[in-house]
């Protein structure tokens, strides 16, 4: 069954996203068998291709990335690609993509894909719902199928290989569309290297004030942790958006993450579950974040965490 | 500029207790005895049109819903809020996993005299979790389609500067409507709170209520319920071992969790 993989070059390299895509093809019960991966850039191409997982690929340059000007390009290739399935990352391009592309070929599209099998009636999708509480299976009849895959759905494997054969290098330089008057990309802040660290102290409501915020956020550093942060504290800007964790932030797999103060929304725990070991910390003993860790307290966090600072600088003694 | 925002009225899903979490005959969990509420990012993408509005002096302000007359309580506090129509598309049909069909009925809606030139839709709401509906009515009106929208200004000539997040940072655009948004993490985006005499001077103002089925989109519904059937489902378990320490006082509770557990961890990272 022919697949093709769609990559955003044009945002940097998206290593973490292209290793854990590999991971999802190389599970048992994966049904693609002959991958080509599209991979959109605007000029890097070349250094992207050790990122490549499929055997083949093609490069598409463009001025940068507009998704109505790619949705364009995808569209016009679709019926020589001929391919039952399109694979996407779950980043904001790859989700917007896929449910239009899904929609303009007359196929099928789902978001935040966790599982995926091929059934004789169509491709059998899992996904989480109900703010992650729940995960559904759904059976989806038209093709092409479109998925853009959940953060998290596999887990990583390295690219290794000989790389791709790049079957097709087309330039697909354009000018802007006309309704847009003026563009311009602004970085945005260094990654904080949630996905990858091993330590992690993730806050919540419960550091109740802006000033509170900011002394567990010292807190992280006396202790050697990374900050992170659940979606309601950085919606009230007492965190910064790239501290982020749960569905729609980080997904993190730390040794350890000390959790103070999240009650523990489904969202939010999803973004620690593989954490090897979770101490949570909560005033309220309801709270079912006391439920999903390994180790709890109930009480006041910033206290417990100050103390634990000075345990961590000077011993036992 | 004339706006139309779309709503949803979601439960409070992070008040039930882990216990509460029952899955029932056909799919259904009952959160009929949770408190309903703004689905956040839809309630991001009415705040920031309501701070636009008060910018671009606008030729209308619409809040959209779909579903039953639950929704209506909400409906009228956008009233009060300055929206000057809140309009609901009745039906009491599931509407969890037919995201095909409430863009269906957006778009209809939209053509069928909203004469919007900008829809503003939160990304996603949290029990379907289908976050397709904004970029499914971009693609039936045809229009062009912002997503993960954090923040809203006027611009000269009837445009509008959009802050987005994308895969590497912020896109700033000064975009021409017609258009689609889509609202994402929006930080400091709360909606505000009516006054007692806003409420009061709009106590009489109506909500528009239009019976979903007169948009004609049942076949809709029915072929998108065929292919994408809901197969099954599955509580998602988080749970772990929750062994709770309990030390006379906070520094005792630091100093048992450091030596029971932390210590041997701390040093091994």
């Amino acid at each position: 069954m022919k697949y093709i993989v769609v990559m955003n070059g044009c945002a940097g390299s998206p290593a973490p996203q292209a290793q854990e895509l590999n991971g999802f093809l190389r599970r048992p019960g994966f049904p693609g068998t002959a991958g080509t991966t599209l991979l959109f850039h605007d000029g890097g191409g070349a250094a992207l291709l050790p990122l490549v997982a499929t055997g083949a690929v093609i490069l598409v340059q463009v001025t940068r990335y507009q998704p109505e000007q790619v949705l364009d390009i995808l569209e016009e290739l679709a019926p020589q690609l001929a391919a039952e399935l399109y694979l996407f990352f779950d980043d904001p391009s790859g989700r917007e993509l896929s449910v239009r592309l899904g929609h303009r070929l007359g196929g099928a599209a789902l978001t935040g894909v966790r599982g995926l099998g091929l059934t004789p009636e169509g491709f059998r999708c899992t996904k989480a719902t109900y703010g992650s509480h729940v995960e559904a299976a759904f059976l989806l009849k038209r093709r092409p199928c479109c998925l853009a895959l959940a953060k998290g759905c596999a887990d990583p494997v390295p690219v290794a290989g000989p790389g791709p054969e790049v079957q097709v290098d087309l330039d697909r330089r354009m000018a802007p569309p006309a309704w847009v008057e003026q563009a311009e990309t602004l970085p945005g802040p260094a990654p904080a290297g949630l996905e990858d660290a091993k330590f992690i102290l993730a806050i919540g409501m419960g550091a109740q004030t802006r000033d509170r915020a900011a002394r567990l956020a010292a807190i992280a550093d006396g202790l050697g942790a990374e900050l992170g942060a659940s979606r309601p504290v950085v919606m009230n800007a007492w965190a910064p958006m790239h501290r982020l964790v749960g569905v729609s932030g980080a997904m993190t797999r730390p040794a350890l993450c000390i959790v103070a103060g999240a009650s523990g929304s489904a969202a939010f725990m999803a973004g620690i579950q593989k954490s090897r070991f979770i101490v949570a910390l909560n005033t309220d003993d309801q709270a079912p974040m006391l439920k999903c860790c390994d180790v709890g307290a109930v009480g006041d966090c910033l206290p417990i965490l100050e103390e634990l600072v000075q345990l961590l600088k000077h011993g036992r003694a | 500029m004339n706006l139309l925002v779309c709503c949803k009225i979601v439960p409070d899903l992070d008040r039930l207790s882990l216990g509460d979490w029952v899955i029932q005959d056909q799919g259904q969990i009952d959160t009929a005895y949770v408190r309903n509420m703004i689905n956040p990012f839809d309630e991001s993408a009415l705040e920031l049109a309501l701070r636009l509005a008060e910018g671009a002096a606008p030729a209308g302000l619409t809040a959209l819903t779909i579903g039953g007359r639950s929704a209506d309580p909400f409906l009228k506090t956008l009233l009060a809020l300055g929206f000057d129509r809140a309009v609901r598309l009745e039906t009491q049909a599931d509407l969890r996993f037919c995201p095909e069909w409430i863009a269906a009925l957006i778009a209809a809606y939209a053509e069928r005299g909203g004469g919007q030139e900008v829809l503003i839709l939160g990304r996603q709401s949290g029990v379907g979790d289908n976050a397709m509906t904004p970029l499914l009515v971009a693609e039936l009106l045809k229009r062009p389609c912002i997503t993960e929208v954090i923040g809203l200004e006027p611009a000269a000539a009837g445009m509008l500067r959009v802050t987005s997040q994308v895969d590497d940072g912020l896109l700033v655009q000064v975009v021409r409507p017609p258009l689609v948004l889509a609202v994402g993490n929006a930080t400091g985006t709360a909606l505000r709170v009516p006054t007692l005499k806003a409420r009061m001077l709009c106590a009489k103002q109506r909500i528009e209520v239009i019976d979903a089925a007169s948009f004609d989109l049942e076949a809709v519904r029915e072929r998108a319920a065929q292919d994408y059937a809901l197969e099954g489902m599955a509580l998602i378990s988080h749970l772990r071992a929750g062994r709770i320490v309990a030390g006379a006082d906070a520094r005792a509770t630091a100093r048992m969790l450091y030596e029971e557990c932390l210590e041997q961890r701390l040093r091994s990272l």
